[in-house]
């Protein structure tokens, strides 16, 4: 309505068949702007021209574009099957590309590089899928994240920050879609990033350049490079198997997730504060104990600012070391990482006591969030009675659930009156 | 006329625009593209662990095994850098971290015979037609907020044991290229371990940190195979067994990445196969 309005008024101004034709050219030229395009990755693009051709040719060959999706049956993701309801496979992916691209990209972007056009304005940062790492799973240290897990965060959002809850949004098949797109978007990016480290060391532009002044030919670096990629002879090109491997990794990895026993449940049931009045004191003594110095980063009050925050962190993978320039703990995709606030009782994993218990147990990946049931496992009681692998799986989670409820219960302990003047103070009550 | 034109001008228009509310873009299409099945019984293979991935240079042309004694130098005066930081510095924890004084461990060479410590030296794959030896687990230790060893390596799907020597906590955080990231806490004292599997051998030496204490970092090396040796305090190292023929080694420090990333070595039957290697200043950022 508003747009016809908006059309009467510019026509009449215009003169109607002008603005016809402007708009139909506007038009042609296709909805929203230009084509929907995977960005390179940097560490592409500091190969030299032959390997990164190589690399953008993989991608092509087993991802696609936006726009003409491939559907590599290497993988582990459910691109649906062709069956009464759908004339051809692939269904599956393409619906989770359409949601995708209606509702995730303006943050996540369209390659899942959280770099959309919105993503500058947000604090914390949009997730980069293309690590093939998301923080809040339920699996292991290493492991990746479960179809569970992504369905959560689309479901509840992420308190706190800008990802908000899709369950209004979308319907339960509609979810599934996208979570398979994201995963696939995140595989497609981890291939990326696992072919660039395979070359990175032998074909940067900076290691090429180094090669040359060290004494080798630039020519036969070249010609190496070309026979890497194209094979040489008749020979296959011995990248097609870095392709293989690096997929059949890919593959392993996000498959065995998805397999039973996997996903970290507690054993032992939890205590409520009401049950066991203990558990709250127990909790915060292992807080602030040497064992697991959750104080470090949380701070004594919990309120996230402890030492850690305030040092200057080295960038990992520089030696030698650089640090980064802002204070404070980095992720692995370099954006400063504040330990939770828990006085404010919002946590970005969810708030159930399970996702508290799995914060603890298996950490935050890709931030310094470490699993902490490592540090718990003592295979011998306070009396130094030893203790079977049950009783020590058992005693990790009650720690765990102590921890819990203390970490449940920081938002309402009482904060330490704020200071006033004595003449206000003697006032203050009447 | 003009009346009719335009009213088709509005249709298209129209139709133009709903056209960008639908919810499936128009055009957008699925190839299905099928795993290739001999690839896949690779993986099968791969998975059981019984094959290491073999070299294709390993040409063996004499008999038997020969060992190789190699021992790398600095070329040039002795750097010396600067300490992390001293003794009873304030740092995290200073009544374990700086109870004696950390140095800088990224360049350690030997003042008097100049070997450089800590320099990794490995084929990348097997040697064709070698014997693997059974992984073993390792153990890798930390004392007074060091990491011990400071370059270490490792086998593939057998653990490292981390271990803790110290009456503080420490966290094991990897960086790997491969594998998927680690990162678990270590209890205080720990001397049983926790253990760290990697799965797959990885191409160069990747990054270990604390992340309770900034300056602590160390590097492992998992690998398929045995044939690999990380330099000592002499700036020595040693690999023995190695298949007759020709091998192609990577050179590694951390300062530097790839020392070398081709090097050429003949390995004759027995144990004479000597190799040196002197590198300067400016291969190491100095």
């Amino acid at each position: 309505m508003l747009c016809w309005l908006l059309w009467e008024d510019l026509s009449v101004k215009l003169g109607r068949s002008l603005v016809c034709w402007g708009l139909l050219l506007v038009l042609c030229a296709g909805c929203g702007g230009p084509e929907a395009k995977f960005v390179i990755d940097q560490g592409t693009l500091d190969l030299t021209t032959t390997a990164r051709r190589g690399v953008e040719k993989a991608l092509l060959d087993n991802f696609g574009t936006p726009h003409k999706l491939v559907a590599w049956q290497k993988l582990p993701v459910n691109y649906g099957e062709k069956d009464a309801d759908h004339d051809a496979a692939g269904w599956n992916l393409l619906e989770g590309r359409q949601l995708y691209m209606r509702h995730c990209l303006h943050c996540h972007g369209v390659s899942g590089d959280g770099a959309g056009p919105t993503s500058p304005y947000l604090n914390p940062r949009p997730r980069d899928y293309r690590q093939g790492i998301f923080k809040f799973t339920s699996t292991a240290g290493g492991a990746k994240a479960t179809r569970d897990d992504l369905h959560l965060i689309l479901k509840n959002g992420i308190p706190g920050t800008s990802m908000p809850s899709f369950v209004v949004l979308l319907k339960a098949p509609e979810m599934e879609a996208v979570v398979e797109y994201v995963r696939w978007l995140a595989m497609r990016g981890e291939f990326e990033r696992k072919l660039v480290a395979e070359l990175a060391s032998d074909y940067t532009k900076t290691a090429v350049a180094q090669r040359v002044k060290d004494g080798e030919s630039a020519a036969e670096i070249e010609t190496a490079v070309k026979t890497l990629m194209q094979g040489a002879d008749g020979a296959p090109a011995e990248f097609q198997t870095t392709i293989t491997d690096v997929a059949d990794a890919l593959a392993g990895d996000w498959s065995a997730v998805e397999e039973e026993g996997v996903v970290i449940v507690p054993k032992v049931k939890r205590q409520l504060p009401t049950e066991d009045a203990e558990s709250i004191a127990r909790g915060r003594a292992l807080y602030m104990s040497e064992k697991l110095k959750c104080y470090s980063c949380h701070g004594m009050g919990g309120k996230g600012d402890g030492v850690s925050t305030v040092d200057y962190w080295a960038i990992p993978g520089t030696s030698p070391e650089k640090k980064y320039a802002e204070r404070g703990l980095h992720d692995t995709w370099g954006n400063v990482v504040k330990p939770r606030n828990l006085t404010t009782g919002q946590f970005r994993g969810g708030r159930r006591p399970v996702d508290l218990y799995r914060r603890i147990y298996v950490g935050i990946k890709g931030t310094q969030m470490a699993g902490f049931a490592t540090a718990l496992r003592d295979d011998k009681d306070e009396q130094g009675n030893p203790l079977t692998p049950e009783q020590v799986d058992a005693r990790v989670d009650r720690h765990i659930w102590d921890l819990v409820n203390y970490v449940l219960d920081v938002p309402h302990q009482k904060q330490s009156p704020s200071p006033l003047l004595p003449s206000v103070a003697a006032t203050a009550g009447k | 006329m003009k009346r009719m034109k335009n009213f088709w001008m509005t249709v298209v228009l129209g139709t133009s625009l709903l056209g960008c509310g639908l919810a499936v873009t128009p055009g957008v299409t699925v190839t299905v593209k099928t795993a290739d099945g001999a690839a896949a019984e690779e993986v099968a293979v791969a998975a059981t662990g019984e094959t290491a991935s073999a070299g294709t240079e390993a040409t063996a042309t004499g008999s038997g095994p020969g060992d190789l004694a190699g021992v790398i130098t600095f070329d040039g005066d002795v750097p010396s850098l600067p300490l992390i930081h001293g003794a009873g510095a304030q740092v995290r924890d200073k009544e374990v971290c700086s109870a004696e004084a950390v140095p800088d461990e990224s360049l350690v060479v030997n003042a008097s015979t100049k070997g450089i410590q800590g320099i990794f030296v490995y084929l990348e794959k097997a040697p064709a037609g070698a014997d693997i030896t059974p992984a073993e687990p390792v153990t890798f230790d930390q004392k007074g907020c060091r990491f011990l060893p400071h370059a270490l390596l490792a086998r593939v799907k057998a653990p490292v044991m981390v271990l803790s020597d110290d009456s503080v906590a420490h966290n094991t955080h990897t960086f790997p290229k491969r594998n998927g990231q680690f990162n678990g806490s270590i209890p205080p004292n720990d001397r049983k371990g926790t253990p760290v599997t990697y799965t797959i051998a990885e191409k160069e030496p990747l990054e270990v940190k604390c992340d309770f204490h900034p300056w602590m970092r160390a590097f492992h090396l998992p690998l398929d195979h045995q044939f690999a040796a990380v330099t000592d305090a002499d700036g020595k190292f040693a690999l023995a067994g190695l298949p007759a023929g020709n091998h192609t080694f990577k050179v590694w420090h951390e300062r530097t990445g790839l020392l070398e990333r081709a090097l050429k070595v003949t390995i004759k039957p027995g144990a004479d196969n000597n190799l040196e290697l002197k590198y300067g200043k400016s291969k190491f950022g100095l």
